[in-house]
């Protein structure tokens, strides 16, 4: 099917108005949140419904045609980068909620809904959707799952994963399959538990049903101030050894910290090394102890000082302090780049000497605003676009970071996923086998692997050649 | 599947096996390890995971196929295997391979039984917050297999929900690892995830890595009477939209709290854990609008605990429906019992839509009954977006109902995963649902 032929077919689907091909609408979706790497589409289709995703993919298989998933674009990890692929299928046109069961404690979905928006619809009934994302604001719940997105509050609640029940999903192939639903389990093998963090890669999520949970009587939230990342990192080890799962463990070294305060003027001592931000919840009585040793731990510790929220309105500047810190970063350099690496929280300090000391080696600047509280370190590594020895460096120093993070008995992403950014490097985590079973398994729901090609995996020459392939008609994009 | 008219005997390929992988592991297996009909002739205990991945390529190169197995207690679930010659026993694969306190986590191999991990988890202070019956037989491998949980699953989630990583040995001959040992990890697809609940189907998990908890300070179980089970529901209501936070909360029928020896009449079991602060508050807030609230005895706790094992009744069932249709099916399942003149057990964790029901039927009349209700039970679960399984039937009923139920559109991809991991079907072949 010639292009001009396709773009009929699919405005016959989704309308005219939700086939994009104008280059300059295109640019829009040239990349997501991980911009190190940059390619426009030659195609964007925003279907407002299961019925036209099925449609349009249909159509897409019959044509031989790959496609990429994309909720709102925030992914760290160029998940939703159209590379391999120049047919971009966006979920921002399918945004209801369609179900909110407080009884049940349930809430039903449409993949563009965003992820703030389902804790503002369970609210009323004092329910959360637990997972928040700094990007919480403007990420989709699809997206979410794709990329088993976590948050600052995962620490207690757990990640995407624990809180998805069931998915409506969209084969390569078309076909429309239903995995869990709103029973707490289904017969025979969590395809779902499968599905959620796969990138993209098994189809693409149009529906799905999220457990929410009931919001606690009591939070409180503390900002403990620290002449060092050092001290600062021996107060989580302190705190988690203490017994308490707090709700949130988050760090900001120094350069955030500035940053953050050029931006929005918290009030945050700029001469800090660091500040941790604790939160604690659950009964009345069960916080006020674990404040109290919570307290006790970073005093010892050395904080030089421990600000705990009277209400709602500080705590809230508190978190938006936090959420904010990515963007706050952009008034140091014009582009940054986000590491997402784990390593068991006993080797926290460690790792990051080894981040402060590969940057002064290659002469990058980074900053750490991480979810210390699981050991999953979030350097940002500064530099600007248009110099493309530092692009270099930054890719050279962010390979470093993971490798570390690797030796340390850790993973190379915690919440942010494999994308096109780590592809090499998950070849560094897991054996050949794995990652064999892992392709084994993606072949099962994407035997021809259109969805999302040229993602997670690295194969030799694959990449170079899905790309080949895919070009729509006559190419007019430099490959 | 029938066996292969070409190939040698099972004998035959028994000897072969033991030629090539040496005796000193392996021996015969005594009746214990029948699975239904099937007869396995060698129990094979591997002590390393090299020894399980020798076994495995040894196995599918020969044809032979095996049964995974922890402690045997959940052997009973599932169709009879259409084959079985080895025993994988995982006694021989226990043990402690790492546990940091400080990083919350801790690698264990698949034989050791919950019993034993709680042992060495609790000087640190620390716990797995699951709780399948007969902790001292579970074993990790088994739990993991069989997808086993307790009440604690109202509070803390699921086997799935703890496992961070795991080591199987796949039905191609690969040794597998899925997930990391860190708490938070997207590296790649969440291969533990599809292990759990598997029942052995995949490949014998070696070892897994898990999340820990803090042991709460205090942690103490009450219960309550209620007069009717709707009354025990309504009671469960209030637990659950009021202040409180439970680490589990269950409901039982008339019939299953006088099996427990919990009374004759319904109970509600509510268990509280936290700062002891928190506990009392809690009770004492329960406590005014449930009149007769009072402590369970530990033996209660454990008999509770083993209701799907060791508790009245011989024939059982689990099922899930949404939670909020909880309520109503188990209702209906209390009324169309007495209708089908059969006694029932029935325990429920409330809030989470998963319940169980255990039966007694032993004459001809009776089976014919309990037949029949199991068919009507399942049919009403899977009506409210649910299923139900039939986890203890006698053998001879397992020809006349699916021990699972029907799958719908998934059933494809999961032949597909099966064939991916178990190709030649070396695995438990047909034991799981959709005859995989």
């Amino acid at each position: 099917m010639q292009p001009r032929s396709l773009i009929g077919s699919l405005r016959r689907i989704v309308g005219d108005r939700h086939v994009l091909v104008d280059p300059m609408e295109l640019r829009v979706y040239e990349c997501d949140g991980y911009t190190l790497e940059k390619s426009p589409p030659e195609i964007v289709v925003l279907p407002g419904s299961t019925e036209e995703v099925r449609a349009v993919v249909e159509l897409l298989f019959r044509e031989g045609i790959p496609f990429v998933p994309r909720g709102a674009g925030t992914g760290l990890s160029g998940g939703a980068l159209p590379r391999g692929a120049s047919v971009v299928l966006c979920t921002s046109r399918m945004t209801r909620i369609l179900d909110v069961d407080p009884k049940g404690r349930r809430v039903v979905v449409e993949a563009g809904v965003v992820n703030s928006w389902v804790s503002r619809a369970a609210a009323p009934y004092g329910l959360f959707y637990a997972p928040d994302p700094s990007s919480q604001p403007a990420c989709t719940i699809g997206g979410n799952i794709a990329e088993n997105s976590g948050g600052p509050h995962t620490l207690k609640y757990g990640v995407t994963t624990n809180h998805v029940l069931g998915v409506e999903l969209v084969l390569p192939s078309g076909e429309v399959v239903w995995l869990g639903g709103a029973a707490e389990e289904t017969l025979g093998y969590d395809l779902l538990g499968l599905v959620v963090g796969s990138e993209g890669t098994f189809g693409i999520v149009t529906k799905a049903v999220l457990k929410l949970s009931k919001l606690p009587q009591e939070t409180a939230t503390l900002l403990a101030v620290f002449s060092s990342v050092d001290d600062a990192t021996r107060a989580v080890s302190g705190i988690v050894a203490s017994g308490i799962v707090p709700a949130a463990l988050e760090l900001m070294d120094r350069k955030i910290i500035d940053a953050v305060e050029a931006a929005y003027g918290f009030g945050f001592p700029t001469d800090a090394g660091a500040v941790l931000i604790v939160e604690l919840d659950g009964r009345p009585e069960g916080v006020s102890a674990q404040l109290e040793r919570t307290l006790a731990v970073c005093r010892t510790q050395g904080a030089r000082e421990l600000r705990v929220a009277r209400d709602e309105k500080e705590r809230e500047a508190l978190w938006k302090s936090r959420k904010r810190a990515f963007g706050a970063v952009g008034r140091l350099a014009p582009n940054y780049c986000t590491q997402d690496g784990v390593v068991p929280r006993t080797r926290l300090s460690e790792i990051l000497r080894f981040v402060e000391e590969v940057g002064r080696r290659h002469g990058i600047e980074i900053g750490n605003v991480f979810h210390a509280g699981d050991g999953n370190i979030h350097p940002i590594l500064l530099y600007d676009e248009r110099r493309p020895e530092e692009v270099e460096k930054v890719r050279a120093a962010g390979r470093e970071i993971l490798e570390a993070c690797i030796a340390m008995g850790g993973s190379i992403t915690g919440e942010h996923g494999i994308g096109v950014e780590k592809m090499e490097e998950l070849r560094l985590l897991f054996s050949e086998d794995d990652l064999a079973v892992q392709r084994e398994l993606r072949r099962v729901f994407d035997p021809l692997e259109r969805s999302n090609p040229g993602k997670i995996f690295a194969m030799p020459g694959g990449c170079v050649e899905t790309r080949r392939a895919t070009r729509l008609g006559a190419c007019k994009l430099g490959a | 599947m029938g066996r292969d008219e070409s190939r040698p005997s099972g004998s035959e390929l028994t000897r072969v096996l033991r030629e090539r992988l040496g005796s000193e592991w392996l021996e015969d297996a005594g009746p214990e390890y029948a699975v239904g009909p099937a007869r396995p002739e060698t129990l094979a205990k591997p002590r390393s995971l090299e020894e399980v991945r020798e076994l495995v390529a040894v196995c599918r190169s020969l044809g032979l196929a095996l049964v995974p197995w922890g402690s045997g207690t959940h052997q009973h679930v599932g169709n009879a295997p259409s084959r079985l010659d080895v025993v994988l026993s995982t006694r021989d694969l226990s043990g402690i391979v790492d546990h940091d306190p400080a990083d919350l986590t801790v690698t264990v191999r698949a034989g050791t039984t919950l019993a034993e991990l709680a042992s060495m988890l609790r000087p640190s202070g620390q716990w797995l917050p699951l709780d399948p019956p007969a902790p001292d037989r579970v074993t990790v491998g088994g739990m993991i297999a069989a997808d086993l949980n307790g009440g604690l699953r109202f509070s803390h989630g699921r086997v799935r929900d703890w496992v961070l990583g795991l080591t199987f040995v796949d039905g191609v001959g690969r040794v597998v690892r899925g997930g990391g040992r860190v708490v938070k990890n997207v590296a790649g697809y969440d291969i533990p995830k599809l292990l759990v609940g598997s029942y052995g189907s995949l490949g014998p998990v070696v070892e897994a890595t898990f999340q820990v908890r803090p042991l709460p300070a205090c942690d103490r179980t009450f219960g309550v009477s209620a007069p009717s089970l709707e009354d025990a529901f309504r009671y469960a209501t209030d637990i659950f939209d009021g202040p409180c936070s439970p680490l589990a909360l269950d409901v039982l029928d008339a019939g299953a709290a006088a099996g427990l020896g919990l009374g004759k009449d319904p109970f509600v079991v509510v268990r509280l854990g936290g700062e002891t602060r928190e506990v009392e508050m809690q009770r004492d807030g329960m406590a005014s609008f449930l009149r007769g609230l009072a402590p369970l005895e530990p033996a209660q706790c454990a008999a509770l605990r083993d209701f799907t094992l060791r508790g009245p009744g011989s024939w059982g069932a689990r099922f899930a429906v949404s939670p909020r249709e909880l309520v109503h099916v188990a209702l209906r399942a209390e009324e169309e019992a007495s209708r089908f003149g059969l006694p029932l057990y029935l325990r429920v964790h409330f809030g989470t839509g998963v319940g169980f029901v255990r039966l007694s039927a032993e004459s001809s009349k009776e089976v014919e009954a309990a037949l029949g209700y199991l068919r009507w039970l399942r049919f009403l679960c899977r009506r409210f977006g649910g299923f139900c399984v039939y986890e203890q039937l006698p053998a001879d009923c397992k020809a006349l109902v699916d021990p699972w139920g029907p799958l719908d559109a998934t059933l494809e991809l999961m032949r597909g995963v099966k064939a991916a991991l178990d190709p030649r079907r070396i695995f438990n072949p047909g034991r799981y649902c959709g005859g995989l």
